[in-house]
């Protein structure tokens, strides 16, 4: 399963649980992060098939990490925003995401977003 | 007309060519050397003017010097004639409606040729009447005929009686010489008031437009002072486009000298003092000006002045006219906006940040719920259910604090946070406290320090919350770990609990606003430590509702030390 890996950035342990849980179930390969610094570390061992960001973090926020991820990696990672800013198609936006997940998300709708992505990028 | 004649009246070597005759029909005598022909005669006995210079013939022919009579006669007929007029002209100022006087004089004169001899008492009766009403011109002409002919032929009559031989030309003209006098004296009189009253009027009219230039100039006076007290910078210009008024706040917004700006032409004081104050000078003159070009348009819009901070102005600018809607110029005025936009801003970020922080738990909450459903309970694992369970009641709990944060900061704003009062002992409540919180996994080791009781009197539940709320900031800023020191003592009369901790610390600059309703130290629009800079708000809140304090010491990278001091004294003290 290692085509089917996930990175999931969210500075809120439950969510992070469940997003992994959910994910799981559904047979990807989860790795979780709680900032844009560990993420980063992560995606420096392991090249992930997609990013779930969440924005506002303490340590390193979504942009600072962006900006680092683009300027480390040459081919793009799809990433998609995980927010629950009002404005969320905007942040995503704002750091050329392809897409986002306006929380609170529905199971559905955050699993078909992961599924086309992956998919895309395989 | 009869031709003997009394010889005591005749005079002696005076021929008769024509015949004047007394009452009786005798043959007057004096005026055998009048000049007037018959036919004269005649018409002076149909005219009341005629009757007079008749009558002054007889005076002559007595004695009397006839130049003097024709002059006094004369200046007494202007005089007539000029108070007549005056009087009109007067009556008509006070707003009686009467007839012009050119008319009532020409229906004077017409009823003096047509009623012949007694025309002349009349026309004196006529203007005597004229000057006490202004009763309709036929109803004084009546009674100006009616008391003529009285006065004429009862002095005839009262003549006779008394033995003397009266003409009809001599009572005529002895009753007009009377009323003739009466009406000079009445009509001088009359032009001396009439004179005196104007002569009033005109002081009063120059009294009562001194008061009112005074008044203006006060109204002018307090008008620009009270302009010049209000927080607004405002600026008049007149058609021309020259300055009226600048108040004294007008400089001051703008960060600039305008007290010579009055006069001044204002396209010049834009271009050389002006524009240079605004961020956008360009767009700041082309509007202004454009707004001048259409001086009846109204428009509402915000400038930045540069400055250090630099500040917003609202600006209205629209049409000055007079009572009359006569346009008179052009009135701008500038109000700092600064900090209300900033508070407005602070309450939008506010709101979003509350949305953000509410919709967290949500998510674990409905997350959680639809993963249950997917994966129906029978054939969930035990360990997904404990997790779900678990996290479903924190994330409530969460859900509930932030809630009841929102509420308190409502009930401090409207003043609706009261205290339940009770003796509390602080160590107590504290250590309770501490042993619920303590926690697992973080690498964080509170230690408490309350080494004997301390009792004072307040609402636990409160003061529990601001002990919490110290604990948990204690452990969120210290994301690193370490010691968290938690002590209860007393100091004084104050029982104090502090709280340290060897975190990230807060910045000097930062230190002043912390206890400030939404702020947060270490929150920007990206990076958050979470939560919605309500804690310390709150918390100094419900210290001083308790009449304590809440302080910190803190130094960046070194972490806090936050002080709750409540009044000692309770249980103990008796």
């Amino acid at each position: 399963m290692a085509d089917r890996t996930v990175l999931v950035v969210d500075d809120d342990p439950d969510i992070l649980s469940i997003v992994e849980q959910i994910l799981s179930f559904e047979g990807y390969n989860v790795l979780t992060a709680t900032n844009g610094l560990e993420a980063l570390d992560l995606v420096e061992q392991v090249r992930p098939e997609l990013i779930l960001l969440d924005m506002r973090m303490p340590v390193m926020d979504g942009w600072q990490f962006v900006g680092r991820l683009r300027a480390y990696r040459d081919s793009p990672v799809p990433l998609l925003v995980m927010t629950a800013a009002t404005d969320a198609r905007r942040r995503a936006r704002e750091v050329g995401a392809d897409g986002y997940i306006a929380k609170p998300f529905d199971i559905e709708d955050l699993l078909e977003k992961v599924r086309q992505h992956v998919d895309a990028y395989a | 007309m009869s031709s003997d004649t009394p010889p005591s009246a005749r005079r002696p070597g005076a021929a008769a060519p024509s015949e004047a005759r007394y009452y009786d029909g005798s043959v007057y005598p004096g005026l055998k050397s009048e000049p007037i022909g018959e036919g004269l005669r005649t018409f002076a006995r149909l005219s009341g003017w005629p009757v007079m210079l008749a009558a002054g013939n007889w005076l002559g022919d007595v004695g009397i010097n006839l130049t003097l009579y024709n002059a006094i006669l004369l200046v007494s007929l202007v005089l007539v004639l000029a108070t007549q007029l005056l009087f009109h002209v007067h009556l008509r100022c006070c707003g009686v409606d009467v007839l012009p006087p050119m008319l009532d004089i020409a229906t004077l004169f017409v009823l003096s040729w047509l009623s012949g001899g007694i025309a002349s008492p009349l026309s004196s009766a006529y203007f005597l009447f004229a000057i006490v009403d202004t009763v309709g011109l036929r109803v004084r002409a009546a009674v100006a005929i009616a008391v003529g002919y009285s006065l004429s032929y009862a002095l005839v009559d009262v003549a006779q009686v008394g033995g003397f031989r009266v003409s009809d030309f001599q009572a005529h003209s002895i009753v007009l010489h009377v009323l003739y006098l009466l009406w000079t004296v009445v009509s001088a009189g009359l032009l001396a008031g009439i004179l005196r009253t104007a002569t009033r009027r005109a002081r009063a009219a120059a009294q009562e437009n001194a008061i009112l230039y005074e008044r203006s100039v006060r109204t002018s006076d307090d008008l620009r002072s009270v302009l010049n007290s209000t927080e607004n910078g405002i600026f008049m210009v007149d058609t021309d486009r020259r300055v009226r008024f600048v108040s004294r706040q007008m400089g001051d917004l703008v960060g600039t000298d305008l007290s010579d700006a009055v006069g001044r032409y204002m396209p010049v004081l834009i271009r050389d003092v002006l524009r240079e104050r605004f961020k956008d000078p360009e767009g700041f003159e082309r509007r202004l000006l454009d707004l001048y070009d259409h001086m009846d348009e109204e428009a509402v819009d915000e400038l930045e002045v540069v400055g250090t901070p630099p500040r917003l102005l609202s600006r209205y600018s629209g049409p000055v006219r007079d009572e009359t809607g006569r346009l008179l110029g052009r009135i701008e005025v500038y109000s700092d906006v600064t900090e209300a936009r900033a508070a407005e801003r602070l309450k939008d970020e506010f709101l979003s940040l509350a949305a953000h922080e509410l919709k967290t738990p949500i998510t674990s909450l409905k997350a959680y719920a639809q993963l249950l459903r997917r994966k129906p309970i029978e054939q969930a694992s035990p360990k997904l259910l404990t997790n779900a369970l678990v996290t479903i009641d924190r994330q409530a709990t969460q859900l509930t604090l932030l809630v009841n944060d929102l509420l308190d900061v409502s009930r401090v704003e409207t003043g609706h946070l009261y205290l339940r009062l009770e003796d509390v002992d602080l160590s107590r409540l504290v250590r309770d406290l501490v042993e619920r919180m303590t926690p697992e996994g973080t690498g964080h080791a509170v230690v408490l320090e309350a080494p004997e009781e301390v009792w004072v009197r307040a609402d636990p539940a409160r003061v529990e919350q601001v002990v919490v709320n110290l604990l948990t900031n204690a452990i969120k800023y210290s994301p690193g770990g370490g010691e968290v020191k938690v002590s209860v003592r007393r100091q004084g009369d104050e029982a104090v609990v502090s709280v340290s901790d060897r975190g990230i610390g807060i910045p000097k600059d930062k230190l002043p606003h912390i206890f400030e309703r939404f702020y947060q130290a270490h929150s920007t629009e990206r990076y958050s430590y979470g939560g919605m800079g309500l804690g310390l708000y709150i918390s100094r809140e419900i210290a001083q509702r308790h009449g304590g304090r809440l302080w910190v010491e803190s130094e960046e990278g070194r972490g806090s030390t936050f002080y709750f001091a409540l009044k000692a004294g309770g249980r103990e003290d008796g």
